[in-house]
């Protein structure tokens, strides 16, 4: 049976992406994610505490919100960003489509606008969470023009980019590390690194926050991916009615901060199309090794020994002595241990973790010894932010 | 059409998986015939584009495909010898996206494509099962699908037909029979009788070279005369394997048939048979592992 020769196209943007976005959505981890969201959203909203003063949907109170919510961006794009990275590899149809015709910039960019699209519908779970609470909390006239607003500006302004942001780096990781536990192991780097640094930065979303350096302060505004700092240091001196009535605005920092960040995705991605290439990865050496040799050598001596050797094997008892169990038991341990143990992955958590201990114990000797030194902010503050922050909010779910 | 000049690579770990290979390969069926490990696969990702050698040249329609492989990728079907698929994804939702990747974007056009592809490799009543829960030949008829998406000019086929049950594989083989009529197709196999009823020109692969190029005819002839046949019992083939050239052996009736290669009749019990491709594999390989054994016999006494 013939079948037709089809005139090729150079229209495939629409198409890929369009793929990209069913193929995410269609996964039931990203129905389970979107509802676990929208349903924490509503259940945080509801149990907001917040004074009469107040307005809980008052833009300020949105944008926080949405914001503080932001901070676990990390995580989802990680989620995505695997599916899109990794997933020729792990299903082992690299060659397939590398070798389809597609050039690698279409590839990668309609993968990457998959991950940025996918993660920016999932991020508008937190508004419609936050909408579905005010519904059943009987608040009276909320103005949803302001609201709509306050949505808008936090989504799109602050969130939006650091999506762009954590998209590239995540996605860039997982193309050339290949793994998907290895990308989910940098989006947790993120999540506390930039908790962290919050916390050292003085972040009213953080448990007892710190100032250590206004110098340290000004730069990270520069480059905060959600541009937080910015927008609370542009409401710091907000009374709460001000933060009842008041929309934030699109500032100088804030204009720079999103640029810079604008500047910054531009970079990475250039980076990942130029060093991203349609090959499968080999590794060659163009000289014969002395090693190279003896491979062959071997090679051909066993190839000529399976010719000539016979089609039957003489018989072995399988010993089941305790030594034999210990020697099993052993290569057990050992192929564990390769596996887990002697392993990139683990020697970066073991490095992160090291490092945090580490500060964790200075900060401890500094504290115990009075030296006047202002304390870091280590694993203790981002424990207590969740002892604060976050805890009271799943106990509002029970 | 497809010129192959002097491909040679070398992996890291030092085994030369390619040395100076050439070959000319016009339109039509071209069988490469390779024992596991001859450095087949590698020659086909070569050709695929997806593997850079560390010298040498391919030419297809007179252009470098290694320095332009966006001329050749939109021109080639490739199915790999182990390929996987996206996990719940259905046959035709995975085809579809492999026909956007191959740019195929008129979507009415597509969809005609796949079901007739579908219909081709017989899957049409699993086309909306997921393609990582479907058994290894429907799988691999799966992998054919996608290969023939976009009406390549170059196919190129590795281990095609294994996993295939008879009925399938003779389907395959016709599909294969009508394309290469005006195409190249390049069907990289060990499996002898794929070569023989499909290929009038073919190549032996063996440890990274070709040993031997030509129709299989041609490699037949070269043993005429010379292959003689005896029917023995099992535990003899050692002695016999001792004193004479043993290219195969088959079991036939619970007896061994051993096949030797001599210029003259090795033994009075011997009697001339005519060979087959098979023959004609199996003693170019002896060839070649003998040729290697007494070289490393020399290194030894060195």
């Amino acid at each position: 049976m013939q079948y037709q020769a089809i005139p090729h196209s150079t229209s495939t943007w629409f198409e890929l992406i369009k793929f990209e976005l069913l193929f995410q959505f269609r996964q039931y981890s990203f129905i389970g994610l979107l509802l676990v969201t929208l349903f924490f959203t509503f259940f945080v909203t509801k149990n907001q505490y917040l004074s009469n003063e107040q307005v809980i949907w008052a833009p300020y109170y949105v944008i926080k919100g949405l914001v503080t919510l932001a901070i676990f961006l990390p995580i989802v794009i990680a989620f995505f960003s695997a599916k899109a990275a990794v997933r020729d590899f792990d299903a082992g149809c690299e060659s397939i489509v590398f070798s389809s015709g597609v050039d690698k910039t279409t590839l990668l960019m309609s993968r990457y606008i998959g991950i940025v699209s996918t993660s920016f519908i999932f991020c508008l779970s937190c508004p419609i969470g936050m909408l579905i609470a005010w519904q059943t909390m009987s608040i009276e006239a909320i103005d949803y023009s302001q609201v709509l607003t306050s949505i808008i500006f936090a989504c799109l302004l602050l969130i939006f980019p650091a999506i762009l942001l954590a998209a590239s780096v995540l996605f860039g990781i997982g193309l050339k590390a290949r793994s998907t536990f290895m990308i989910y192991i940098m989006a947790a780097v993120f999540l506390i690194s930039y908790q962290v640094i919050l916390s050292v930065t003085g972040s009213p979303i953080m448990a007892r926050p710190t100032v250590i350096s206004e110098q340290f302060n000004h730069f990270f505004s520069l480059f905060d991916p959600l541009a937080a700092s910015v927008f609370f240091e542009q409401t710091a001196q907000w009374s709460n009615q001000q933060r009842n009535e008041l929309m934030p605005i699109i500032s100088n920092e804030l204009i720079i901060n999103r640029l810079l960040i604008v500047c910054a995705v531009i970079t990475l991605l250039t980076l990942i199309v130029t060093r991203f290439s349609l090959l499968l990865p080999t590794k060659s050496t163009k000289k014969k090794t002395a090693q190279a040799t003896k491979i062959e050598r071997r090679k051909n001596t066993q190839e000529h020994a399976a010719r000539q050797s016979p089609c039957s094997y003489a018989s072995t008892n399988i010993q089941q002595n305790s030594l034999a169990k210990f020697l099993a038991f052993k290569a057990l341990i050992k192929r564990e241990y390769l596996t887990t143990i002697k392993t990139k992955a683990f020697l970066l958590v073991t490095a992160f973790w090291a490092l945090v201990l580490s500060v964790e114990v200075l900060n401890g000797l500094t504290y115990l010894e009075s030296l006047d030194v202002t304390p870091l902010a280590t694993t203790s503050r981002t424990l207590a932010r969740f002892h604060f922050d976050v805890l009271p909010g799943f106990v509002a779910l029970f | 059409m497809l010129l192959i000049d002097n491909l040679s690579k070398t992996y890291a770990n030092g085994v030369q998986a390619l040395n100076n290979v050439s070959l000319t390969i016009n339109a039509g069926m071209f069988g490469l015939l390779g024992p596991n490990g001859a450095g087949k696969s590698t020659l086909m990702r070569t050709l695929a584009t997806l593997q850079l050698p560390d010298s040498g040249t391919v030419l297809f329609e007179g252009v470098d495909t290694l320095k332009q492989p966006h001329y050749l990728r939109p021109k080639l079907g490739y199915l790999p010898q182990e390929f996987g698929v996206y996990p719940s994804v259905t046959a035709v939702d995975l085809l579809d996206y492999f026909a956007i990747l191959k740019g195929i974007t008129d979507k009415k056009q597509r969809q005609q494509q796949i079901e007739q592809l579908l219909e081709l490799t017989n899957l049409t009543q699993h086309k909306k099962h997921a393609v990582n829960g479907f058994s290894g030949g429907m799988k691999q008829r799966f992998g054919i699908a996608q290969a023939l998406l976009g009406s390549p000019k170059l196919l190129i086929v590795d281990e095609p037909t294994a996993g295939l049950d008879p009925h399938e594989r003779n389907r395959f083989h016709n599909v294969l029979s009508d394309i290469s009529e005006n195409t190249v197709v390049i069907l990289s196999t060990h499996i002898v009788e794929d070569v023989s009823n499909l290929c009038p020109d073919m190549a032996i692969l063996a440890n990274g070279s070709i040993v031997q190029q030509g129709s299989p005819e041609q490699l037949v002839a070269n043993l005429d005369g010379k292959l003689w046949q005896k029917t023995i019992e099992k535990q003899d083939i050692p002695t016999v394997k001792q004193k004479h050239q043993v290219i195969s052996e088959r079991l036939v009736a619970g007896k061994a048939q051993i096949n030797v290669l001599s210029e003259q009749q090795p033994d009075s019990d011997f009697v001339l048979v005519k060979g087959d491709l098979e023959d004609a594999y199996f003693a170019q390989l002896q060839l070649l592992s003998s040729s290697n054994s007494s070289n490393q016999s020399l290194i030894a006494h060195c």
